[in-house]
């Protein structure tokens, strides 16, 4: 009996300490992002800067590799347990917001979130239908990665922000002739990806997509133009062949890194994985202008974004660490413009002074581009993924010689046209 | 002339697999070469088997883990799972081939079919149910969805130690139930010890796979100190960016030692001796 | 107390009971874990189903798509078929011929079983794709060897090629056919010495006990491989995902890989589901002609009565 009284005492005791501790128990949110050991490693360093400075709060960082991290977050959407803040990115962004699944953060915006210290061009792309869904944590653009040793070598001239694309053609037939190599893995950035085309279409004041997001908003004219410039350098061996550009999956294997291009289409921060990885001096150029342009191709893009959680319980704590994020000094000074260019102009200015070569070279390309370039179109539809599978079919079956390019536009078109029509 | 005969038989078997087994384990070798390269060598230098200089310090980068969370957790938490997984589905698979594949009852056609549907249909499409199931139970972010159904009886291995079980003769049990066992000590004492072979076999099988298992750890487990191997193994790797190749492999061939150890200890139990199994039991 | 402890036991005995006693385990996790998942994956595949937003009920109208509007569904089916065609004799074969190889008693044996036996162990990791990228590469160590002999000028891209993509996954998957050696292994084990002492009387040679005794008595375990490798192969996903991921142009797009692709990448996950439902009929209906057919070849020593 004393025994059970005992025991009985033992339990309460218990239940009563932990019934105290939960009362004192601090703001817990959850963190979830992708990324490799160095994104890891530094946003948990920022993530214990933020605990200490704000006693009281508790991040719980969860990160996976990109290649599960959209498998999991459709699992914990559809079971209505997202983290509090989620990184984002500007393929999905669309189909979170329109879906509910993120919150709008307007009613935040100078009320916690402080984003006066931010350029327009750097908010505006975080917006859906009007409204900011994403807090943009880095300024990115498609550039030309190089190696100013193999140009000097080739005896050709370095690329000029102007330059055109002849110009560019010319250097790269001159590249292949010199140096008995590849100038570039392909046409810049038209493998495996759209902003190739989309420079080239922007330039003619047009569009990938419909304003409605139900079409194709482009001539094709403008594709043809456009990949026949690959099909020909391919030919001539100035491009990479199909199988080897198919090679092509990480920064450590593209051909500028492993010496058998001299170019190669990157984005500005992939600048240093590239850097370390082809251990030699890299240089950048923006991509080349269109005599008959009407417009800059280029555009400032957000490398990814961090949204807030229609799962999330307390907002106010959510946006108070992504204010932290972006605008804390010390913070910046952690993450290295790893995820991109800060967009606080006063974390820029504050950096300037402590950055490496390679990161002065991120920021004065960065610079460059806001400098020639032209508003970001709006974000892509939903259904964006599948017609770039389908562009990415399309071209490889025309490097295989398996449809001509009259073909593949047609296809393209018909394809793409389709799938966007379908989706709601 | 019957030793010559025999010297060159044994000549050419070893000369055979030794050849054949070159090919086999080449690439075995280009992942432990890898693990010690740099990582531009990795790419740059593919085909030599010789690091041009060994880089020991991808074992240590690779241990360090993320956020001081190191692989000493991750294995160790992959030890729990397996080893706990594969115990439920030894035991509780045995059990259920030795009621399918030995006593008369009804329904039995139905459920063996039913047992045989549940394989056919492809996993993906369950992992968004099966999450919302776990997440109901309040069973994310612990290891309960990764064990617990293991102790409920894989399909696979079910159906592996009927096969097992229906190549032993029904005399045995015969002869036990005239000596006074049941059925429950039938199984004991007649069917476990005689499928030894199958259960091992299962065994390494049910270790192996719930040690490289990524996409369940994947969907359910949220804590990185609560990740396991296969799982930590995936964020070293981003294509957008840098990916820590040297590190990667480090821990890739690191991760191999535990099945591999296994493997070797259990292996000899499959061919050791000759067979004894027969009507005397 | 006595009587109602041998009444218990005599109850506990009682076939059904025993029977439904002993299969419980699967039993209750059939229920508690398939049931409702895969009752929810049929009733998806007549939803538009986002993952994100709630499914919406549209019929038929998705297997109807699939069947009439699909030219891709048509491409997973052919790549699928002929990597099963490929893979799945390959496979068995090696394993068999080995697991005999193997099972002699004989000095270094259970070395080379481990050597033999490594390649599975290492899985679909992403370290697998790399290495394969780099043996079967443009400037991979394949190549270079081939160069060396002068047998090709320059390199070929095996990998990415579109005549030989799927075959070089279908390389993948002959090399690592560790598990059904596994288990033919422990097929031999259990035969019965006996039975081997006794053709050794009867004068029978090497290919005579082979055909009359090792062949039947391990046709359990043929029919279990078979049954089992049908069915992974029919569903191989990994390799393809983490190798080829489809390409060039759908060559290599292997039927869960479309699948995967539709549901988790395009967020189509209704969809998905009636693909799912498609291969698990597909599936089904060879598997049920392969068990039919058992009764022909598949000698038991003590059948348990399907």
């Amino acid at each position: 009996m004393e025994r059970t009284i005992g025991l009985v005492t033992l339990i309460a005791v218990l239940v009563a300490a932990f019934a105290l501790t939960g009362s004192t128990e601090p703001t817990t949110l959850r963190l979830t992002w992708w990324g490799n050991q160095t994104r890891n490693d530094q946003t948990i360093e920022v993530i214990e800067l933020f605990e200490k400075k704000n006693p009281g709060y508790k991040i719980k960082p969860e990160y996976t590799s990109w290649s599960g991290y959209w498998d999991r977050m459709a699992a914990q959407a559809a079971g209505s347990n997202l983290a509090d803040i989620m990184q984002q990115d500007f393929k999905y962004i669309t189909q979170y917001a329109e879906s509910g699944q993120i919150i709008p953060l307007d009613p935040y915006v100078n009320k916690g979130l402080n984003l006066k210290d931010v350029e327009d061009t750097f908010i505006e792309p975080g917006k859906i239908n009007g409204k900011l869904y994403g807090v943009n944590l880095g300024a990115n653009t498609y550039v030309f990665a190089y190696d100013p040793a193999m140009f000097a070598k080739a005896n050709v001239n370095e690329p000029n922000p102007d330059w055109t694309w002849e110009e560019y053609l010319d250097t790269c037939k001159k590249l292949r002739k010199g140096l008995k190599m590849f100038a570039d893995n392909e046409l810049g950035f038209a493998t495996n990806n759209i902003s190739g085309l989309e420079h080239y279409v922007r330039q003619r004041g047009q569009q990938i997509f419909d304003p409605s997001g139900k079409k194709l908003g482009f001539d094709p004219k403008l594709f043809v133009e456009f990949y026949k410039m690959d099909l020909d350098l391919t030919k001539d061996k100035v491009f990479a062949p199909p199988e080897v550009r198919l090679e092509v999956t990480s920064v450590e294997n593209n051909l500028l890194v492993t010496k058998k291009a001299a170019m190669s289409s990157v984005w500005t921060n992939q600048i240093v994985a590239f850097n370390n990885a082809a251990q030699r001096p890299l240089k950048m150029a923006l991509f080349p202008k269109d005599k008959k342009q009407v417009k800059e191709g280029t555009y400032l893009k957000p490398s990814m974004f961090f949204s807030i959680t229609k799962d999330c319980k307390n907002r106010n704590a959510a946006v108070k660490f992504i204010d932290f994020f972006i605008n804390d000094v010390e913070v910046n000074k952690i993450l290295k413009a790893e995820r991109g260019v800060p967009i606080s102009s006063k974390v820029r200015a504050a950096m300037a002074s402590e950055l490496d070569e390679t990161g002065k070279a991120m920021f004065e390309i960065i610079d460059l581009a806001g400098k020639h370039s032209s508003a970001i179109d709006p974000p892509p539809p939903a259904a964006f993924k599948q017609v770039i599978d389908v562009l990415n079919d399309v071209h490889y079956k025309m490097l295989y010689k398996v449809i001509t390019l009259d073909q593949g536009a047609k296809e393209f078109f018909d394809r793409s046209n389709k799938i966007l029509a379908e989706a709601l | 002339m019957k030793r010559l005969k025999k010297t060159a038989g044994s000549v050419a078997y070893h000369g055979f697999i030794l050849l054949f087994g070159f090919f086999m384990f080449y690439p075995v070798m280009w992942l432990i070469a890898s693990s010690f390269k740099e990582h531009a060598e990795i790419f740059q230098n593919a085909h030599s088997l010789i690091p041009n200089q060994f880089h020991f310090e991808n074992y240590a980068q690779g241990w360090k883990g993320f956020g001081g969370v190191t692989f000493g957790t991750f294995f160790k938490n992959s030890f729990i799972i397996s080893s706990i997984s594969t115990f439920g589905q030894i035991f509780s698979a045995s059990l259920v081939a030795y009621g399918f594949s030995r006593i008369k009852f009804f329904g039995k056609k139905f459920w063996f079919k039913v047992m045989i549907i549940t394989m056919l249909l492809p996993g993906q499409v369950l992992q968004i149910p099966q999450y919302l199931l776990f997440n109901k139970l309040g069973w994310i972010d612990t290891f309960k969805p990764l064990i617990l159904p293991s102790f409920f009886a894989g399909p696979f291995f079910i159906f592996l130690m009927v096969q097992f079980i229906q190549g032993l003769p029904i005399e045995l049990d015969e002869a036990a139930r005239i000596d006074g066992c049941d059925r429950y000590s039938i199984y004991f004492r007649i069917i476990l010890p005689n499928i030894k072979p199958a259960l091992i076999t299962a065994g390494i099988f049910s270790f192996y796979w719930t040690w490289n298992n990524f996409l369940q750890a994947l969907l359910y487990i949220q804590t990185i100190e609560k990740y396991p191997a296969s799982l930590a193994l995936q964020l070293f790797s981003d294509p957008t960016s840098v990916t820590h190749w040297g590190a990667m492999f480090a821990m890739a061939v690191l991760s191999l030692v535990p099945i591999f150890l296994i493997f070797i200890t259990f292996q000899k139990h499959l061919v050791e001796g000759i067979s004894t199994t027969g009507l005397k039991g | 107390m006595r009587n109602l402890l041998s009444k218990i036991r005599d109850t506990l005995n009682n076939d059904n009971l025993a029977g439904y006693l002993f299969i419980s385990p699967w039993l209750i996790g059939f229920f508690a874990f398939m049931v409702i998942p895969m009752g929810l994956s049929l009733y998806l595949s007549f939803t538009r189903y986002s993952v994100l937003t709630p499914p919406v009920w549209i019929g038929l109208q998705n297997y109807k798509e699939i069947f009439t509007a699909d030219p891709r569904f048509w491409q997973a089916l052919k790549v699928t078929f002929t990597y099963v065609l490929g893979a799945v004799p390959l496979r068995l074969i090696f394993a068999l011929f080995l697991a005999v190889l193997f099972s002699q008693k004989r000095a270094l044996v259970g070395l080379y079983r481990t050597m033999y036996y490594i390649p599975s162990l290492i899985g679909g990791s992403v370290a697998v794709a790399v290495m394969w990228r780099q043996l079967f590469g443009v400037y991979g160590a394949l190549n270079s060897a081939l160069i060396k002999a002068g047998l090709i000028e320059t390199g070929f891209g095996w990998n990415t090629h579109p005549k030989t993509a799927l075959l070089s996954l279908i390389v993948l998957a002959a090399w690592q056919f560790g598990s059904p050696m596994l288990i033919f292994l422990a097929g031999l084990k259990q035969i019965p010495a006996s039975l081997y002492e006794s053709a050794a009387i009867d004068g029978a040679n090497w290919w005579q006990t082979f055909f009359k005794i090792t062949l039947p008595m391990l046709s359990p375990i043929i029919f279990f491989n078979l049954v089992m490798q049908l069915i992974n192969n029919f569903m191989v996903f990994t390799q393809a995902y983490i190798i080829t991921g489809g390409q060039p142009f759908d060559r290599t797009l292997v039927y869960i890989l479309y699948l995967f692709q539709k549901g988790f990448t395009y967020s189509q996950m209704g969809y998905a589901c009636a693909l799912a439902w498609i291969l698990l009929f597909i599936i089904g209906v060879i598997t049920a002609f392969i068990f039919k057919s058992s009764a022909g070849w598949v000698y038991y020593e003590s059948k348990g009565d399907f």
